[in-house]
């Protein structure tokens, strides 16, 4: 068989696939956001006008801009000893990292509930501490929400730097030193530059996938640390208001497009998966 | 979407393991918690097959919450309407009224029978998804007259408060929060407290609060820029707006509020069940009254069932397990005459509880809910 015929038959499955339980639910969903009794922008307008959605779309982004930069500054020092340690460490360590991804979203946030709540355990030891005399209000704010969302997505921020660390030539290392360069140096000017590929990368990720967040910021969050996905679910299953629904879910898949192509112009994500710079 | 009543069915099981094996080595613990986790996916499997059904009769197919509400529905209506009729009931859970409305518009009814949530019962009956009852099938003289609020259209079920509670560690003695006069005053009672993340009926408590008595006639229409005005004192106070069912227990039962505005059969769960140490204030709570019915749907693949089945729903007796089960209250008065009075006095339609509350008008609500939720969502951002 032709290389190429073989490409098309690989992804047939998988294109078909997507093309029935993705693009055509997608393509509805558009369609609905543009009806009523007819082609109309009236969802839109109520959408832009209304205020909530918009104001409910900045907390979004702001929100995970603070989660990708938690995620980023905790994860690139574990991918980094993930990538340099031997192969007994690296399988412990990686068990550590994926532990907690195979906890579903729920436990994880209901933990969160017990750490941080009033009677909770770090208020008690606060207390008990004589650190302060009154719980603190650490839950429902937008730091637990933060805090309970990058350890959500940390394992996957932690794993995407992991496998673009995984492909920097050690030997390129070895070369840095043997010219006397010392460990910090060759870090530095080697090492962090090769690195930045992957961090593109897993921030991408880590931010897209905050975008659509709804279980943690709903079960940690206060008032004003509402998600766009929380509004969607409103809007949709209690107003039942479908083409408002479709509107707003459409602006949000429109702003995360966005945001890969805008990205993928300046840092070239493709390479992150192993295509050429 | 996740199943909150699911989780909440884990957790309880985790608990009860938990607290069993306090004390336990290391060992006999593990062994114990293996045990546990062998027989949960088994529970499904043998609930299900306590009834002997026959496999070729006609079945009917419902949809409602999972978890203690599920087992609440199949003592109370499945297993008697099984006994009369040989027939089985497929329970759908969780209960989505959007997934109902999207059977209707796509022309296919999977639902004989559907007992839709507070509002979405005059809802549902708006957007046409009942048919008429047939009385011939039904014995009405086994209900009684307050269960036809939707004549040929629903028979009335349950009845639910949403109530004010308040810790009683903290308010021990007489002097505790009686009204949502004393929930907004902040000063004569400190605390975090908590409310429903939905516009009703937090602007009727707003408008309590702000002195006007629990009596539909002077509350509705409702004046909605004083209710808000009265929102905005406490709107600082409030720690947590909550979503759930469950996530209302876990703020009492982890006495992360002081006072909350919730259901008060979950209250009551956590109160008898559970240890949270708080008290239910039945005087201006938010009563459902009639509002919850039961209906058969409109396309239903198994009509003549759904109408047998419409015969169980009503009865005194049925009705009075349900209260037993889950405390919320029957709408057939002759449940009492089968409750004992340790559980009828924890019911919203018990008469000296449904004196005190306030009677919710839904009809109000019915056109103007969309709307105010979108009002309600904004305020809460700004």
């Amino acid at each position: 068989m032709r290389p190429r015929a073989l490409a098309w038959l690989l992804l047939g499955p998988v294109a078909v696939w997507n093309l029935v339980f993705f693009m055509l639910p997608v393509a509805v969903m558009v369609g609905r956001s543009f009806d009523a009794h007819g082609l109309s922008l009236v969802h839109y307008r109520n959408l832009f006008t209304t205020g909530l959605y918009v104001s409910v779309m900045l907390t979004t982004f702001e929100t995970s801009v603070l989660v990708t930069a938690g995620c980023l500054l905790l994860g690139y020092p574990v991918a980094y000893l993930l990538a340099t340690s031997g192969p007994r460490a690296r399988t412990v360590m990686l068990v550590l990292v994926l532990l907690p991804y195979w906890l579903d979203y729920i436990v994880r946030s209901y933990s969160w509930m017990v750490l941080l709540g009033r009677m909770g355990l770090v208020n008690r030891a606060l207390i008990d501490l004589g650190v302060v005399p009154e719980p603190l209000p650490i839950l429902y704010t937008r730091w637990s929400v933060t805090v309970g969302m990058i350890q959500i997505l940390l394992p996957l921020t932690v794993l995407t730097l992991y496998s673009a660390m995984l492909r920097i030539d050690q030997g390129l290392l070895h070369a840095a030193a043997a010219h006397g360069a010392s460990p910090s140096a060759s870090f530095r000017r080697v090492f962090f530059p090769l690195s930045l590929p992957g961090v593109y990368g897993a921030c991408l990720l880590t931010f897209v996938t905050s975008l659509g967040f709804y279980i943690t910021p709903a079960l940690l969050g206060g008032r004003k640390d509402t998600m766009i996905s929380q509004l969607i679910v409103t809007v949709s299953t209690d107003m039942l208001d479908w083409s408002l629904a479709s509107a707003v879910s459409v602006v949000l898949l429109v702003v995360s497009l966005l945001i890969v192509v805008v990205y993928n112009r300046f840092f070239s994500i493709d390479r992150l998966w192993g295509g050429s710079a | 979407m996740w199943n909150d009543d699911e989780i909440e069915r884990g957790l309880h099981a985790l608990g009860a393991v938990l607290r069993e094996t306090r004390g336990l080595g290391r060992r006999a613990f593990l062994t114990r918690l293996g045990q546990a986790a062998a027989t949960a996916p088994l529970l499904g499997v043998l609930t299900g097959s306590v009834q002997r059904v026959d496999a070729d009769a006609p079945s009917i197919a419902t949809m409602g919450w999972g978890g203690a509400w599920k087992d609440a529905c199949q003592k109370a209506y499945f297993d008697p309407f099984t006994k009369k009729t040989g027939m089985a009931v497929k329970y759908v859970a969780p209960y989505e009224f959007a997934k109902v409305r999207a059977m209707q518009e796509a022309g296919r009814m999977e639902l004989d029978v559907l007992e839709p949530g507070s509002v979405d019962t005059p809802r549902a009956l708006k957007l046409g998804m009942a048919q008429k009852l047939d009385w011939s099938v039904i014995d009405k003289s086994a209900l009684t007259p307050n269960q036809f609020k939707y004549g040929d259209w629903g028979i009335s079920s349950i009845t639910l408060s949403t109530c004010l509670v308040y810790n009683k560690k903290k308010w021990p003695g007489d002097n505790h929060p009686k009204s949502w006069a004393d929930f907004w005053d902040v000063k004569k009672f400190p605390g975090p407290r908590a409310l429903q993340r939905r516009v009703y009926p937090n602007l009727e408590y707003a408008l309590m609060a702000d002195g006007i008595p629990a009596d539909p006639k002077k509350l509705y229409p409702i004046d909605v820029d004083r209710a808000f005005r009265s929102l905005d004192r406490i709107k600082p106070h409030i720690t947590v707006w909550h979503t759930t069912g469950s996530q209302q227990q876990q703020l009492i039962q982890d006495q992360e509020v002081d006072l909350i505005a919730m259901w008060n059969g979950r209250a009551t769960d956590s109160i008898t069940n559970n240890g949270a140490p708080y008290q239910i204030v039945w005087n201006q709570a938010a009563y459902n009254g009639e509002i919850e019915a039961w209906i058969v749907m409109k396309g239903a693949p198994n009509p003549k069932a759904a109408m047998k089945f419409m015969d169980v729903v009503g009865r005194a007796e049925p009705q009075a397990t349900f209260a037993r089960a889950l405390f919320y209250g029957p709408t057939n008065q002759k449940a009492y005459d089968f409750l004992e009075k340790k559980v009828a006095q924890e019911l919203p339609s018990y008469p000296p509880n449904a004196q005190v509350s306030l009677l919710m008008n839904y009809d109000w609500w019915l056109d103007r809910i969309d709307p105010l939720t979108v009002q309600f969502e904004k305020w809460l951002q700004s």
